[in-house]
């Protein structure tokens, strides 16, 4: 079960509040939300604190979402700070880097360190 | 084929040899054709005409006048070729046989049928499942699986042996 | 469905039993192939596996227990043995049977369990229990092997989803096994407007430490093989995972991926001293070193990939039904193009004249590929007979080793199936009668093991099987007394060897009625002679007393469709096979009568023997002024037939006489001609072998 709650906040950026689990059953509700978030505002920041669980298609769906970011020429961060068991998912199914993966403009800092 | 209960195995289909009237049980007839062109396999004894094309399959056509021991049959415009499925050697084969005409199928009871007479035919008793008694009149019924028994097999070696020495 | 599943199962486990079985017995005569130990272990696995998920609770069991053994094998702890080749094919036997049996017959629980408790007694004291864990949980306190570390490259299919696999599934069990680090590839992502959620599109680089051997990493993937692309390769230094392996990797794994050339490589190796120096410095090599073996890395690649595409190169399982009824059609098809031919040929239509040729050019490649598809190479038919002289000659007591060559000979399907009795009656003929007990062989100045050779090749357009032995040959007496007693031949006959020797395929020789997978001694070897011209074929022995015997089996390639020479005697049609045919003369009275009554004919500055055919088919009269004689070359030997016309070409789709003709000679089948009518296809090997009689 997911939940995306949209929460403005500020000029062209918005806030998507995930609670629950983000896993392939409902990778396309996220999917619907990034989209739409990525499209209508220059900003996306996710929030993460009320996710319970998350799998190889979620974290893979992010990542898609991050790429999209660059090629429209938004944003997307983190907003807050991630659970352990995202970044343990993340970490494990190998999306973690060190210096930051390619697709970053200098001088941002790549969500995925 | 197994044995078929029921009403097929009480129709028979009618032809004539000879002016003889002939039954054979429904259930072995596949079809039944005009005497096409039949192209003979040479050293084969003479009541194995040859074979014709059946839609595609080459199929055995034997002349049954010359199985029984009767002068070969002469082509009329009613020659028939009855298309029949035997077994033979526990396999199902399909082969022709060649009538001077056919006629129609009849129903012949159990009760109809007597056993085959030891004298009074030319030929091998063997052949016959019985005797049909339809309108007074008798029908020799064949029992068509036991005309082509494996004996065939060595009719057509020792003619080919003959061959040889000629 | 769940019988489709079942089925499937059934068909693979199958499969898996015949490899099984194989991987055995050359594990038997190579008893350190690690790699061999390895493949009957997987096979195990896999069929435990399977057998488990589709229900098949007895096989997974059962299987269970052996492949406990066969790792403890894999991990040295067991030798391969003689008595383990032999129980383990026991136990594929036994798991074949209940296979079988799966269908609703009778398990044999005694069998299992005495099978099971024979593997047991193999292993060496240890605690039982312990051992079977070994196989499913690492276990600090097993010492399976030194602390090895390896970079996996792990490509899952786009759909690995539906196979019931998660990808963070395979990572985790992988970092079970040890201290693990993956890095996501997510360059193939695409963006979110083209996402398709369920799919994978991420590859990893996975950099792995663990005691446990590649064996253990390689079973985490064991249900997916089929669905992945697997590299593993040994980092042996330990010190690489402290450094950062992302950073120090990217060189070779860019260069894996093929982004980069190796000049540019080289370059950028160039640039970055640092790296390339703490590749130098680490590795303690010279960079000609390290050039020579990113070279080495790339060649043996490349011939891996390449084997890998042959392998995989994307086949489909297709039933056995289905090709048959495609060749049936092919057949039709030729059938009815030769029709359109003939009937284009007769009239004045140059357009529909051209239709037809390009339909017959189609209908000619149509023909061949689908033939074509029906061949199977032979070699699987002569793994399953070495392990029938291993059997046997244990049984006999004689010692007997089974060589093969040739077994990638493509044969049709069909062929192969029929020609299996066939060939175990020979075998076993072989080795029962052929072959000498070892000490028989020592005083005869022979090695105590005897040989027997399985040959296949094609020649010309059939293919050549043969049967050699080094056993004792035929007894020329005894087969000849035999033969006179069976009244197959005159007390005074002169006969060659050759034709002594082939008495025993004549009918009548032997008293064995049928072919069956358990026939006795003495096989009808006339009914393997039937059996091998029921596929137009030929058989034929050669011996020398003392030296051994050497069988020879020629098959036609195609069963079905054959490119023929339709020639007409007495206004009836027959076809022999064009590629045996070599020219055609004209044959006048005068020829017949300047041979003063043999049968003989000038060919340029040969003289060719011929056979009318009118006689032949005891056609006495009407033979027209002027005959053609058809040249035929059959095995080198130069034979003519004598026809009244010579037609031409035909592309002949097989049809058989039926069992009514099943022994005339001379005739080996039909075909429908374009018109409709019947010609009979003519076998003119037999008719070859008649004529040499007769002189």
């Amino acid at each position: 079960m997911l939940n995306v709650q949209q929460q403005a906040a500020g000029k062209g950026e918005v806030v998507l509040k995930l609670a629950g689990e983000v896993t392939i059953e409902n990778a396309g509700q996220l999917r619907e939300a990034l989209l739409k978030g990525l499209t209508e505002q220059d900003q996306v920041q996710l929030d993460c604190e009320k996710v319970t669980g998350i799998d190889f298609f979620g974290i893979q769906m992010i990542c898609s979402a991050h790429r999209t970011s660059v090629a429209w020429k938004k944003r997307l961060t983190w907003h807050g700070k991630l659970p352990t068991v995202v970044e343990d998912a993340i970490k494990q199914t190998g999306f973690a880097r060190h210096h930051g993966c390619d697709l970053c403009p200098d001088g941002v800092r790549c969500m995925w360190i | 084929m197994a044995e078929t209960t029921g009403i097929d195995n009480n129709q028979y289909l009618t032809f004539t040899l000879d002016g003889e009237v002939f039954g054979l049980a429904i259930g072995k007839v596949r079809e039944v054709l005009d005497f096409t062109t039949v192209t003979r396999v040479p050293q084969t004894p003479a009541y194995m005409r040859g074979v014709i094309n059946l839609r595609g399959s080459v199929v055995a056509v034997i002349d049954l006048h010359q199985k029984f021991g009767l002068a070969q049959t002469e082509k009329t415009v009613n020659t028939c070729i009855i298309i029949v499925e035997i077994e033979m050697d526990g396999e199902t084969t399909v082969l022709g046989a060649l009538a001077d005409s056919v006629q129609e199928v009849l129903d012949i009871e159990p009760d109809q049928i007597e056993p085959a007479p030891k004298i009074g035919t030319k030929l091998n008793t063997a052949f016959i499942q019985g005797m049909g008694k339809h309108n007074d009149e008798f029908i020799i019924l064949l029992d068509i699986d036991k005309v082509f028994s494996s004996d065939e097999l060595s009719q057509v070696q020792s003619v080919e042996q003959q061959a040889e020495t000629v | 469905m769940q019988d489709q599943q079942k089925e499937v199962f059934k068909e693979e486990a199958g499969e898996l039993l015949t490899d099984l079985e194989q991987a055995l017995l050359e594990l038997e005569e190579t008893p350190e192939d690690t790699e061999l130990v390895a493949k009957v272990f997987r096979a195990m696995h896999t069929i435990k596996g399977s057998g488990a998920m589709f229900g098949f609770d007895e096989i997974a069991e059962f299987t269970h227990e052996v492949e406990t053994v066969f790792d403890l094998v894999r991990n040295g702890e067991i030798p391969v043995s003689k008595e383990l080749i032999s129980h383990a094919l026991a136990a594929r036997d036994h798991i074949r049977n209940l296979l079988d049996a799966a269908d609703g017959g009778e398990i044999d629980v005694v069998r299992g369990e005495e099978l099971v408790a024979a593997f047991k007694s193999l292993i060496p004291g240890a605690n039982k229990e312990a051992d079977a864990a070994v196989a499913d949980t690492p276990e600090p306190g097993a010492e399976t092997g030194a602390e090895i570390t390896y970079r996996i490259r792990l490509c899952l299919a786009e759909n690995i989803i539906f196979t019931g696999t998660r990808p963070d599934g395979l990572l985790r069990e992988l970092a079970e096994l040890g201290p693990c680090r993956a890095i996501a590839q997510t360059d193939g992502i695409p963006l979110l407007d083209q996402l398709v959620p369920e799919n994978c599109h991420v590859y990893w680089d996975v950099v792995l430490t663990t005691d446990r051997g590649l064996n253990a990493i390689k079973d985490v993937f064991i249900f997916v093989e089929d669905d992945i692309e697997l590299k593993i390769d040994v980092i042996d230094e330990g010190d690489y995972l402290d450094a950062d392996p992302n950073y120090k990797r990217i060189g070779e794994i860019l260069l894996d991926r093929g982004d980069i050339t190796k000049e540019e490589l080289d370059a950028i190796l160039a640039e970055s001293k640092p790296i390339g120096q703490k590749l130098i410095d680490a590795s303690k090599v010279s960079p000609g070193k390290i050039a020579a073996a990113l070279q080495e890395q790339e060649v043996v690649r490349a011939a891996r990939s390449q084997r890998q595409a042959q392998d995989t190169a994307g086949s489909v399982r297709v039933p056995a039904e289905r090709l048959d009824l495609l060749v049936d059609l092919v057949g039709e098809l030729v059938t009815v193009q030769a029709r359109l031919s003939q009937a284009a040929a007769g009239r004045e239509d140059s357009e529909l004249l051209m239709i037809a040729e390009e339909v017959e050019r189609l209908t000619a490649e149509l023909r061949d590929n689908s033939l074509n598809m029906r061949m199977l190479p032979i070699g699987t038919t002569f793994s399953k007979f070495k392990r029938l002289v291993r059997d046997l000659s244990n049984e006999l007591g004689k010692q007997i080793e089974l060589k093969t060559s040739g077994a990638e000979t493509e044969i049709d399907k069909t062929v192969i199936e029929k020609l299996n009795d066939p060939l175990v009656h020979l075998i076993r003929n072989s080795l029962d009668h052929g072959i000498e007990a070892p000490e028989v062989r020592k005083n005869a100045g022979k090695p105590a093991v005897g040989t027997v050779l399985l040959s296949a090749a094609h020649s010309g357009d059939s293919v050549e099987i043969t049967i050699k032995d080094d056993g004792k040959g035929l007894d020329r007496e005894a087969i000849f007394a035999k033969g006179l007693e069976k009244g197959l031949v005159h007390a005074d006959a002169q006969l060659s060897d050759n034709e002594i020797f082939n008495l025993i395929f004549a009918p009548g020789f032997s008293t064995a009625k049928e072919v069956t997978g358990i026939s006795g001694r003495g096989v009808g070897m006339d009914v393997v002679k039937r059996a091998i011209e029921a596929l137009r074929g030929s058989i034929n022995i050669k011996s020398k007393s003392g030296v051994g015997s050497t069988i020879t089996i020629r098959i036609p390639l195609t069963l079905a469709i054959i490119e023929s020479l339709l020639v007409s005697v007495d206004n009836d049609s027959y076809a022999m096979p064009l590629s045996i045919v070599e020219e055609c003369v004209e044959l006048s009275r005068e020829d017949i009568a300047r041979a003063h009554g043999r049968h003989l004919v000038h060919v340029r500055d040969q003289i060719v023997p011929y056979i009318p055919l009118r006689q032949e088919f005891l056609i006495n009269d009407g033979a027209p002024e002027l005959q053609q004689v058809v040249i035929t070359n059959l095995n080198g030997n130069r034979v003519g037939l004598v026809v009244d016309e010579v037609i031409g070409q035909h592309q002949s789709v097989i049809k058989t006489l039926g069992r009514m003709y099943r022994d005339v000679k001379g005739i080996s089948g039909a075909t429908i001609l374009g018109d409709g009518s019947v010609a009979l296809i003519l076998d003119v090997n037999h008719l070859a072998f008649k004529a040499e009689q007769a002189v």
